[in-house]
């Protein structure tokens, strides 16, 4: 399976929200990183067929997405941002009212509920109103209703939003088993999560692809990119105003900053072993403060 | 049929339909009670003055109508001049008087019309008659076709009679106003979230990413819409005549000619019972309430939010009422208006035809063609400005 995006323009008003985005998703997780406004929701909304493209187009397997229409529909699963649920649903209710739009049968669909319930945790729940969900059960419920239709192509925007962190893992684990033969796109604030599962991450910036790659990739991108240094509290504030610092720690009286420069920022900094986040941070800060992209 | 159930339990099972079903119930019972209190007022033992009534029931005997008017001019004279000795007077006699009196001045405005009435647009069987008379050389034009066929209905309809509409004059006036505004209102408020609401509750992008979402929910959203109008109307018109007639024993009067009700005494149905009339304004209504069920429905396809679509809907209700005095030059929008047509009596009270291809066609024909027409015009514009749809973007 492959789903290609060809330049992909989105544009609203006089503002560019996507430009000319061309990216080639074969099965496997990718995480969609980006800070707000970057274009990720807009991207996702386009594959979900949620929203039309200003130009482009959205090819699965060399068919056109509007030529499939309710056949792409029809292997799509969306988790929408802010998901809004019907208070006087139950859990189960509103389960079975997105199996209908999914165009499930009512009993493959009462069967499905309770299997997804089970995993998503829900179902001593299930027939409480949703109106009475906690944010995280409405964020698992919305995970479920994405499952529904066993989909081939998920998309997941900021899913794990709201979740506890044993709920992150379970969310985690449960797309790492399911991905191995759907494209599953992950947009989320939570560098760790995308981090730990996608296959490939795709830095999204003002709508532009800023940088992808696998993690390993973008980690031996940042070699001699991230510093480690010991210093007096007192230099704190003036450090962090000239710097980017991806973390502070208290040291014996002492704060150990973490850097991310192109050079050896201050007298006594050593090489650090770089991470997802420091990639993160040196694109959208560090790049974006100097006007690099 | 499941995403149309659910639909339709989106709708009808909703705090809004539920509040504003319980208003227009307490309003209908309301409204029934105090009617009977103030007839019970009027005449005393209700059952009593209906057994005096019925020995006169049937055409008015023109000695009963003259007596019956001179004891009207008389008690009003008494009751300007001497207050208590009005007060003495025996109310179900007074009441009476004042019916039969009634009765047989429709009769006479039937028959002969008034001082008031126009040569050159007559409603009376003289006044009809006349004018053919008077322009007997021009039988091939439409004016002339248009009196004629209304004097040829007229006539059918026969004299207006003598019945106890009492309680039916109540409960068709109750319809023709503040019934009609309370259907309307509640459709609007009911209806205008069907899609609009959608994108409220951030439900929209799950919706449209679905398979069926951007179709068959169209489909199941218009179909709950009009089932949803159905229930409405059929539930209005049992309420209402349950909450009017029950407190007299039963509906009762159903086989009583129209035009035995002052309001339609002009009425070319006349001749139609009440039964027959009643089921023609549900008829009318119903297939109103769906048309407005589907302009709410397809405005809210348009909009992100409920309330404007609220808005324009009471715009359309309430526009055309302020344009009567444009009426010549607008009649397209005040004859069709919604809150008139569904009000029933503008519709069925009076003769009126327009002119198609010079032969008269009678507004309620016209009524339910027009109405038809804008249903399915409606139908087709939501299936295309859903189907073109992109969810708002939230974030």
């Amino acid at each position: 399976m492959e789903l290609v995006l060809d330049s992909i323009r989105k544009v609203y008003g006089k503002k560019v929200a996507l430009h000319d985005f061309s990216e080639v998703f074969t099965p496997g997780v990718y995480g969609l990183l980006g800070p707000n406004g970057a274009g990720k929701t807009t991207l996702m909304r386009v594959i979900a067929d949620v929203l039309r493209p200003t130009g482009g187009r959205v090819m699965l397997n060399g068919k056109d997405k509007d030529e499939l229409d309710e056949g792409y529909r029809d292997i799509v699963g969306y988790l929408p941002q802010d998901l809004g649920l019907y208070g006087s649903f139950t859990g189960r209710k509103f389960l079975m009212y997105v199996a209908a739009l999914k165009g499930l049968r009512r009993q493959e669909a009462a069967v499905k509920v309770e299997d997804l319930a089970r995993i998503t945790n829900l179902s001593e729940c299930l027939d409480t109103h949703c109106g009475k969900y906690s944010g995280g059960m409405k964020r698992r419920l919305g995970i479920a209703q994405a499952l529904l239709n066993d989909p081939r192509i998920l998309i997941l925007d900021e899913p794990t939003a709201g979740l506890d962190p044993m709920e992150r893992i379970r969310f985690r684990n449960l797309i790492s088993q399911i991905s191995k033969d759907r494209i599953v796109l992950l947009s989320t604030h939570i560098v760790s999560d995308a981090d730990m599962i996608a296959k490939q991450i795709i830095l999204l910036g003002k709508g532009r692809i800023v940088e992808q790659g696998t993690v390993a990739d973008l980690q031996a991108s940042m070699q001699g990119r991230v510093w480690s240094a010991r210093l007096p509290q007192a230099c704190l504030a003036e450090i962090s105003e000239r710097l980017v610092l991806t973390n502070v720690a208290q040291k014996e009286g002492d704060v150990e900053v973490r850097i991310v420069c192109e050079r050896k920022p201050l007298d006594g900094a050593v090489p650090a072993q770089p991470v997802l986040e420091d990639c993160y941070l040196y694109h959208f800060k560090y790049l974006a403060e100097r006007g690099e992209w | 049929m499941d995403l149309f159930l659910f639909e339709l339990q989106k709708l009808v099972f909703n705090k809004t339909t539920c509040i504003g079903a319980a208003i227009c119930l307490l309003l209908v019972v309301t409204g029934g009670i105090m009617n009977a209190v103030n007839l019970k007022h009027e005449v005393g033992d209700y059952t009593m003055f209906v057994a005096q009534l019925q020995e006169q029931e049937g055409p008015i005997d023109q000695q009963l109508g003259e007596q019956a008017v001179a004891e009207v001019t008389r008690l009003q004279a008494l009751r300007a001049s001497n207050p208590q000795a009005f007060a003495v007077e025996d109310p179900r006699y007074v009441t009476l008087q004042y019916v039969y009196a009634n009765a047989y001045n429709m009769a006479l405005n039937y028959t002969h019309g008034s001082e008031r009435e126009n040569p050159e647009n007559p409603y009376s069987i003289a006044g009809l008659e006349q004018y053919l008379n008077r322009h007997a050389g021009h039988s091939d034009t439409f004016a002339y076709r248009n009196v004629e066929r209304h004097l040829a209905m007229k006539q059918e309809a026969g004299v207006p009679g003598f019945f106890n509409t009492l309680v039916w004059d109540e409960l068709l006036a109750f319809l023709g106003k503040g019934g009609a505004l309370i259907l309307a209102l509640l459709i609007a408020l009911v209806v205008s979230p069907v899609f609009a609401g959608e994108a409220t509750s951030n439900m929209e992008s799950l919706i449209l990413s679905s398979k069926l979402g951007r179709r068959k929910i169209v489909t199941a959203k218009l179909l709950s819409t009009i089932t949803f109008a159905t229930l409405l109307v059929v539930g209005f018109f049992a309420v209402c005549l349950a909450a009017y007639f029950l407190p007299f024993g039963g509906l009762t009067g159903l086989d009583q000619p129209l035009n035995s009700i002052y309001s339609f005494h002009l009425s070319p149905f006349g001749g139609w019972s009440l039964l027959s009339y009643l089921l023609a304004s549900v008829g009318l209504a119903w297939l109103v309430c769906v048309t407005l069920a589907l302009v709410t429905a397809f405005t809210s396809a348009t909009q992100k939010s409920p309330l404007p679509v609220i808005g324009i809907t009471i715009a359309l209700l309430l526009g055309p009422a302020f344009l009567k005095g444009l009426q010549s030059v607008l009649w397209p929008i005040v004859d069709f208006g919604f809150l008139r047509l569904l009000e029933g009596m503008p519709v069925f009270a009076y003769y009126k035809a327009y002119n198609l291809l010079g032969n008269p066609v009678l507004y309620p024909v016209v009524v339910v063609a027009v109405v038809s027409i804008l249903s399915l015009i409606l139908t087709c514009l939501t299936f295309a400005c859903y189907r073109r749809k992109n969810a708002s973007l939230g974030a």
